[in-house]
């Protein structure tokens, strides 16, 4: 399950970037979301200063017609050199100044003074209107304007602020004095600047608000809460900007987060006299943050989607669940089915366990653990204690994997080419499964020398019939007398080898016969022709295949088992293994 | 007899008053120069300003040059070698009107007690950044407020209203205050002759001092040269005597 296992950890490695990626791709869109308003801001505000100042000069143009009026000039310069005249020079003056200041038209004036050469007040209409004889002459731009300037400020009288423009009156080649204009700075004109900005425009004084626009997107629901004046613009950060020397200095401010994050606004001191006064302006803009990753799919519009390369994810897509499919039907699916079908394929004889050599990991040891599930439920039917699983020839004799002394391994081979072990017969099927042969009267088993790789003289032979091939799946009882074997087509299962095995147990115990009993040797014949036998019929050659050799191997590796285990004797099993005739060898404790 | 013997004695009192061992008094005369350097620092206009957006001429007119009023932007005093402090003035008036402190310097011995009363109809809110009970105060039209000052040095004088008005008070020990005319010129008699020290005033500083020693017996002028608007870094006497009796 390798490649599957890859398989999956590439598809968890995809999908973990492709995860990390959203939420990097999230927090890119966020950042660079306030970086373009932060940036924005400060277009804004210079696009405001502009338009602030060219207000100013519109204003100072405007005030053109009114400084040039020839009834103006004339007042102004009669009560110029006669002060005394200053109450019917304020009456011919009013009127003039109101059809003038309605001639302006968009930039007509909150008040329009007429001041003499000494920055006295003739005349006003407006704001304060009643007022008249005080001097301004203390007003810088005042101070400018009766020397001959044109020029701009700002004022902040009595709580309210007044954008201001002067120009000087001449008259007969002389400075006469000089009118102004007011234009006082209220919600209105914040909304005349907003509309241009696109953005969100305040002016304040202090803490007070002076003019607030609403925010352009009003009508969205993401800007539904646009920043009031008192809880947002005009709390903590002007209370900290007014104090900031940097602001003092630059006149402009940083960009501030508002209403946690989900507004930015740049604050900027108003240009003239009342920025001592703590006169400044805002603009503001809305923060678009995505709080969650699969808004990217949100806010896809439907021409971003036609525009993603289907051609390309779609197949990749399918080829990915394909190739996943396919890792598991290999590593999967396969080798389950053919377990499956060589499970099903078991049957007494030939195929009584499951070769778990076949598979790999989980299924080899699921293999074993059905030949060890076959073992303990035939010796539950034989009520006898299942012999120890087989194991190779080489493992109990501690060869340490030697390939062990064979008769020839061409003739006798016990292993599989390459291999040094003689595979484990299945579990279950024990010595006591193996009947043993028929004891032959008065015949002892032939002391026969164990000679590495000889071949030992044939014992005499039993007369036939009476050393029947016992049947392997046989389970021989205890104490049980001689019995005509049943043949190995007949057998049918462990049920019905019991009662065979039982017929054919050796005297002396069931199972395998004792070493150096002629039951053995018989046994040893019966080995032997099945295992011709089996190799004729794997078309092996059977040449060279002496008995006395064969027995020889035989007893040794017999010898070496009970030695090793300190078993009463040991069976043996021809069966076919991929082909060639193999031999197992199991030891029988009982 | 009784005329013979008051005349007597008015002519010994005469003798010992002005023929005896007491102190002679001159006078001083002088006179503020303005360098060129000076009046050009003085009347520099920024084409750029945090005040304005637009400031120039009409282009139909010559712009008149801000004048200096030496009445109004100077002050001068003249110290005298020994410690001395003037008795505090009587009480001294001053108007807020035309949108200004009606003096820009006002000088006054420690102790005076300075009314200030606003003659117009803005709200003003007076207040010293140099004098901890001097707070901004609401002050309407007629209304009246008085500050005592009552510790020598130099104090600012603003409003939280109006932030273009400036006004300074120095509270000075030495009695020679010297009243300058509008012409740069002033005079002070009675002087004891010695060694003093002049001190010159202007926007907020004192950008001139020099040593002055007073003679007996003839006429002192001295002709005070002002380089710059900004305080001198040397120091050195600059006596001019220019007639003797």
């Amino acid at each position: 399950m390798f490649i599957s296992k890859f398989w999956y950890l590439l598809l968890a490695t995809i999908a973990g970037a492709a995860v990390t990626a959203i939420m990097l791709a999230q927090e890119i869109y966020n950042r660079e979301q306030r970086n373009d308003v932060t940036a924005i801001l400060h277009k804004d505000q210079s696009e405001l200063d502009i338009a602030l100042n060219l207000f100013a000069r519109r204003r100072l143009d405007a005030l053109t017609a009114v400084s040039v009026h020839p009834k103006i000039r004339d007042n102004l310069g009669r009560v110029s050199s006669n002060p005394a005249v200053i109450d019917r020079t304020r009456e011919q003056l009013l009127p003039v100044l109101r059809s003038v200041n309605e001639e302006i038209g968009r930039y007509k004036g909150d008040f329009i003074s007429a001041l003499d050469k000494y920055g006295k007040v003739i005349a006003q209409i407006g704001h304060n209107e009643q007022f008249y004889k005080h001097g301004l002459s203390g007003f810088p731009l005042v101070r400018d304007v009766l020397r001959g300037n044109i020029r701009d400020d700002v004022w902040l009288i009595d709580s309210e602020v007044f954008l201001m423009a002067g120009r000087p009156v001449i008259h007969q080649g002389q400075y006469v004095g000089a009118v102004l204009h007011g234009f006082k700075l209220t919600g209105q004109f914040a909304i005349r600047l907003s509309k241009s900005l696109g953005a969100q425009v305040a002016f304040f004084h202090a803490n007070v608000l002076l003019g607030l626009s609403p925010s352009p997107l009003a009508d969205k629901p993401e800007h539904a809460d646009a920043p009031s004046a008192a809880e947002a613009i005009v709390s903590d950060p002007v209370s900290d900007l007014i104090s900031s020397k940097k602001l003092e200095e630059k006149r402009v401010s940083d960009v501030i987060p508002l209403k946690d994050d989900k507004f930015y606004a740049i604050y900027a001191r108003i240009v003239g006299e009342a920025r001592k006064n703590d006169v400044m302006y805002a603009v503001i803009r809305p923060v678009h943050h995505m709080t969650e990753p699969w808004e990217f799919i949100e806010g896809a519009a439907s021409q971003d989607i036609k525009q993603l390369p289907w051609f390309v994810i779609v197949p990749a897509v399918l080829l990915m669940v394909i190739l996943g499919i396919l890792w598991n039907i290999l590593e999967l699916e396969r080798p389950l089915k053919r377990f499956q079908v060589k499970t099903e394929a078991l049957q007494p004889g030939e195929n009584e366990r499951l070769n778990v050599y076949l598979w790999r990991g989980r299924l080899r040891r699921l293999a074993s653990t059905v030949n060890e599930a076959i073992d303990r439920a035939v010796a539950a039917v034989s009520e006898v204690r299942p012999a120890k699983p087989a194991h190779s020839i080489d493992s109990i004799l501690g060869t340490g994997g030697k390939e062990p002394e064979r008769v020839s391994s061409a003739v006798f081979d016990f292993a599989e080419p390459g291999a040094s072990q003689i595979p484990p017969a299945p579990p279950g099927e024990g010595a006591d499964n193996i009947a043993p042969p028929a004891p032959s009267a008065g015949q002892s088993p032939p002391a026969a020398p164990q000679k590495p790789g000889g071949i030992r003289p044939e014992p005499p032979s039993k007369p036939p019939g009476s050393m029947s091939a016992p049947g392997l799946s046989k389970s021989p009882a205890a104490g049980a007398t001689p019995q005509p074997r049943a043949p190995m087509s007949s057998q049918s299962g462990v049920g019905a080898i019991s009662a065979a095995g039982v017929a054919a147990v050796s005297p002396d115990a069931s199972g395998a016969p004792a070493p150096g009993t002629p039951e053995e040797l018989e046994y040893f014949k019966e080995i032997h022709e099945k295992f011709i036998e089996m190799k004729k019929k794997l078309g092996e050659p059977t040449e060279n295949l002496s008995f006395d050799r064969f027995k020889g191997t035989l007893e040794k590796n017999r010898d070496a088992l009970i030695a090793r285990y300190q078993c009463r004797a040991v069976a043996f099993k021809v069966y076919d293994k991929e082909g060639k005739a193999s031999l197992k060898a199991i030891p029988v404790r009982s | 007899m009784y005329r013979f013997c008051t005349t007597s004695f008015l002519v010994c009192l005469s003798i010992v008053l002005f023929c005896g061992n007491g102190v002679r008094a001159e006078d001083l005369e002088g006179r503020i120069i303005l360098s060129n350097d000076f009046l050009k620092a003085v009347r520099y206009t920024p084409d750029r300003s945090p005040d304005f957006y637009w400031n120039e001429p009409n282009g139909i007119l010559n712009v008149r040059e801000p004048g200096i009023s030496f009445a109004d932007e100077f002050a001068a005093v003249l110290i005298p070698p020994s410690a001395t402090v003037a008795p505090p003035d009587n009480l001294l008036s001053i108007s807020i009107k035309n949108a200004e402190i009606e003096k820009e310097i006002i000088t006054v011995h420690k102790g005076t007690t300075i009314r200030f009363r606003n003659e117009e109809p803005f709200v003003h809110e007076l207040y010293s950044p140099d004098i901890p009970d001097f707070q901004p105060e609401m002050q309407s039209t007629n209304a009246v407020r008085q500050i005592v000052f009552d510790t020598l040095g130099t104090y600012k004088i603003r409003c939280r209203r109006m932030p273009h008005i400036i006004s300074y008070v120095l509270v000075l020990a030495s009695p020679f205050i010297l009243d300058i005319s509008k012409d740069g010129s002033f005079s002070i008699s009675n002087i004891v002759p010695g060694q003093y020290t002049l001190k010159v005033f202007f926007k907020g500083r004192w950008i001139h001092e020099e040593i002055v020693e007073i003679k007996e017996k003839i006429k002192n002028v001295i002709k005070v040269e002002l380089k710059t608007p900004e305080p001198e870094k040397d120091k050195k006497a600059d006596l001019k005597i220019t007639k003797s009796i």
